[in-house]
């Protein structure tokens, strides 16, 4: 992950790109010597700009419903729907015009995020004032259509994390609202452990697993914190509980998937110790997901993320994991002495084990050294 | 560190290479970590993990007033586990140096020795609460925060650990909160929000100053990350409530205007000239916009209800961040110029 007070000033991340550039060059399979300038502007300054476009977004919406409402005397759904397709039209005609230009290339997000506004409101009113399975799948399309046109980075992880949010609102619908959390975290797997495969699609696969990994973390995180009663103001089903445990052996399954075959690339069987000892951990988040839920979609994060190299996943993986571990203390389900018991249990159980991998699986010197060189 | 996947992404878009170019470099430098990597972060997890679960599970105990235990017993309990932690500190912190291990090769300074400091800083304020607890001391909660807050500053220290220095920020705002909650009377609220703003820019600007160096414990880039952050979000808010609710009393009024500027300028001459920082600059640049917008918004809309204002506005907005950011990368790029090898390795040289 960047350091925003010194990435200004030492980047890493350059001396690798220089390294692999000049490689590249010396095969002959790129015709400049030079490396070209980055385009990448830094993560906060990106976020910073997003914000912007999302305020400037109302104010363009709040000045076509003002014009609307001075002319006709009124502002209904049929002209919301007529403003979207306009700013929609208007954002896409930039973002295909002069999406190398900085200027037009925010005003082209604006717009975008105007047009989906007032699209979702018209067709709110139109389809008699409730979220229904029409609205959900009207902006699934709508938002599928945006994150596959648009090249912008910050828009693509803005309409996929809609997109997905708009699936939940259909899954809502069919009453299969608590598959969510399996299916985002069996899709982001997928495109992540096949990003490699996507050549010109890369960032926006890269976006899809960043909106999915958001999704999955804002869901989990509100019904840990009991705030279900969200669920049934924005969609026709609750949560209902039980289902709990399908997700959790999708995860399970999916860390089997990874320590196999890390084992295998390593060349390591699975019935040495280490590996009995990481398939024993494995089972025991597996269980503590039951009464902690959520942890163990964050200690999956965590690892996929430090799989393929995505610091930023790791790091969500890693800011969820507390916030679900905090959120046990309002877990209703057992009295706090218990749930200080478990606690204490387990912190003592995961540093005996940490005490066994200093003992056992000590990372000598000599180890890292060679390690670091290859 | 930028992913460079990213970068061999932007060489595909630019066209310096092909699509089967591309795929075939994804493969190649998406390696997954070696055994050693991966060993690494578990043993990481493990104890991060186990320390922070061992330290709520207490904290929750204590919380839960279990009255079976007699007063001496919940004492001893704590107390002991805290010297346990102290010991344990001590013991790993001269392990580390006689292994000369550099705690700042570690990301944020989470050495292992700290994690049993940041153990013993979360079981003072279990200690404290439970004196308050048992004692009924009657004091405010407010005044808990602020004891465990100037506890832990000596434990921060020696840490040197942007994760303690974090949690003395929080109890730090989580004090003076309850206690603007509690004494509401003494000031008046946007007076309160300008102090809240006072007390973080103070904080991070003793960390600019004081933690230059990167082997230096006062080195907190998480701490100055979000202390800038809570300091200019408080700022920001107050200037727009400021122009929607202008106060009643002229000095607080033309001091917390006079203020903001000043400090932009300042901020803005240090940053550029002095400490070549992008991030700073950014904070202080989009706070103007949302400032400027809200001037706008007020001027605009006070008497009348133009509809070409809402445009204006948008359009100022978009304009506006845009420029901004172009000259963020483009003093960014300067910055990494200036900022030549030679110079690195004498700042190196300087602090050895």
């Amino acid at each position: 992950m960047n350091n925003p007070l010194t990435d200004s000033t030492q980047d890493p991340g350059a001396s690798a790109a220089q390294t692999l550039w000049n490689s590249l060059y010396a095969k002959g399979e790129v015709n400049a010597p030079e490396r070209p300038q980055s385009h990448e502007i830094p993560w906060y300054i990106a976020l910073m700009q997003a914000f912007a476009a999302w305020i400037a977004a109302w104010f363009l919406l709040g000045f076509m419903a003002s014009l609307f409402d001075s002319v006709w005397g009124r502002f209904e759904g049929g002209a919301a729907l007529f403003i979207g397709c306009i700013y929609l039209g208007l954002g896409l005609a930039l973002y295909w015009g002069g999406r190398q230009q900085h200027f037009l290339q925010q005003f082209a997000f604006a717009s975008c995020l105007s047009g989906t506004l007032a699209l979702a409101w018209g067709l709110f009113d139109l389809l008699g004032d409730t979220f229904n399975l029409a609205w959900y799948l009207s902006m699934a399309a709508l938002f599928l259509l945006l994150w596959g046109m648009i090249k912008h980075k910050v828009a693509q992880w803005v309409f996929a994390f809609c997109l997905l949010a708009c699936l939940t609102g259909l899954l809502a619908e069919w009453h299969l609202l608590n598959l969510t959390p399996t299916l985002l975290v069996s899709l982001l797997s997928v495109v992540l452990l096949n990003i490699h495969r996507t050549g010109y699609h890369y960032q926006r696969a890269r976006m899809l697993v960043y909106g999915a990994a958001s999704l999955l973390l804002s869901i989990q995180l509100i019904h840990v914190f009991s705030m279900d009663r969200i669920f049934e103001a924005l969609f026709i089903s609750g949560w209902q509980s039980g289902m709990a445990v399908s997700h959790l052996l999708v995860v399970f399954t999916l860390c089997g998937f990874l320590l196999v075959s890390l084992f295998n690339q390593w060349q390591i069987s699975l019935i040495a110790p280490s590996g009995l000892f990481a398939f024993l951990g494995l089972v025991l988040i597996t269980a503590l997901s039951l009464p902690m839920q959520g942890l163990s979609t964050a200690v999956w994060l965590i690892l996929l993320g430090h799989y393929a190299n995505e610091s930023w996943l790791k790091g969500m993986g890693i800011a969820s994991g507390l916030v679900f571990a905090g959120g046990y203390y309002y877990s209703l389900e057992t009295t706090l002495m218990l749930k200080s018991l478990y606690l204490m249990g387990l912190g003592l159980l995961l540093l005996a084990a940490r005490l066994v991998m200093w003992r056992y699986f000590p990372i000598s010197d000599a180890q890292a050294e060679l390690e670091e060189h290859v | 560190m930028r992913n460079l996947t990213s970068q061999v992404y932007e060489w595909l878009e630019q066209g310096h290479i092909t699509r089967a170019q591309a795929n075939e470099l994804f493969r190649s430098v998406l390696v997954s970590p070696n055994s050693l990597s991966w060993q690494r972060l578990l043993s990481l997890l493990l104890q991060w993990a186990g320390a922070l679960s061992l330290v709520t599970g207490i904290i929750f105990f204590f919380a839960y007033n279990w009255q079976s235990l007699d007063r001496i017993s919940k004492f001893a309990l704590i107390e002991a586990v805290l010297l346990i932690s102290l010991v344990c500190f001590v013991w790993l912190y001269y392990r580390s140096m006689l292994r000369q291990v550099d705690a700042h090769h570690h990301l944020f300074g989470a050495t292992l020795a700290n994690v049993a400091l940041l153990v013993v800083s979360m079981l003072i304020g279990g200690l404290l609460a439970l004196v308050g607890q048992t004692y009924q001391t009657g004091a405010d909660p407010w005044q808990l925060f602020a004891l465990w807050a100037l506890a832990i500053i000596p434990l921060a220290w020696v840490a040197g650990f942007d994760g303690l220095w974090l949690l003395l920020l929080g109890l730090v705002n989580l004090s003076l909160g309850l206690f603007a909650d509690t004494a509401s009377y003494l000031l008046d609220e946007q007076i309160w929000l300008f102090v809240f703003a006072a007390i973080n820019l103070t904080i991070y600007y003793v960390f600019v100053f004081m933690g230059k160096s990167q082997r230096n414990r006062w080195h907190a880039p998480l701490m100055q990350y979000a202390s800038s952050l809570v300091a200019m979000g408080c700022f920001t808010l107050l200037l727009c409530w400021m122009i929607f609710e202008p106060s009643d009393s002229k000095p607080l009024l033309v001091g917390v205007w006079a203020g903001y500027f000043i400090h932009l300028l300042l901020g803005f001459w240090w940053f550029r000239h002095r400490l070549l920082q992008i991030y700073p600059l950014a904070l202080g640049g989009f706070s103007l916009i949302g400032v400027g917008a809200v001037l706008l918004t007020e001027l605009l809309f006070k008497n009348s209800d133009p509809i070409g204002g809402f445009l204006l506005i948008g359009l100022y907005i978009i304009l506006a961040s845009t420029g901004l950011s172009t000259v963020l990368v483009r003093l960014q790029r300067q910055f990494s110029a200036e900022m030549t090898p030679i110079s690195l390795v004498g700042e190196e040289l300087s602090h050895e």
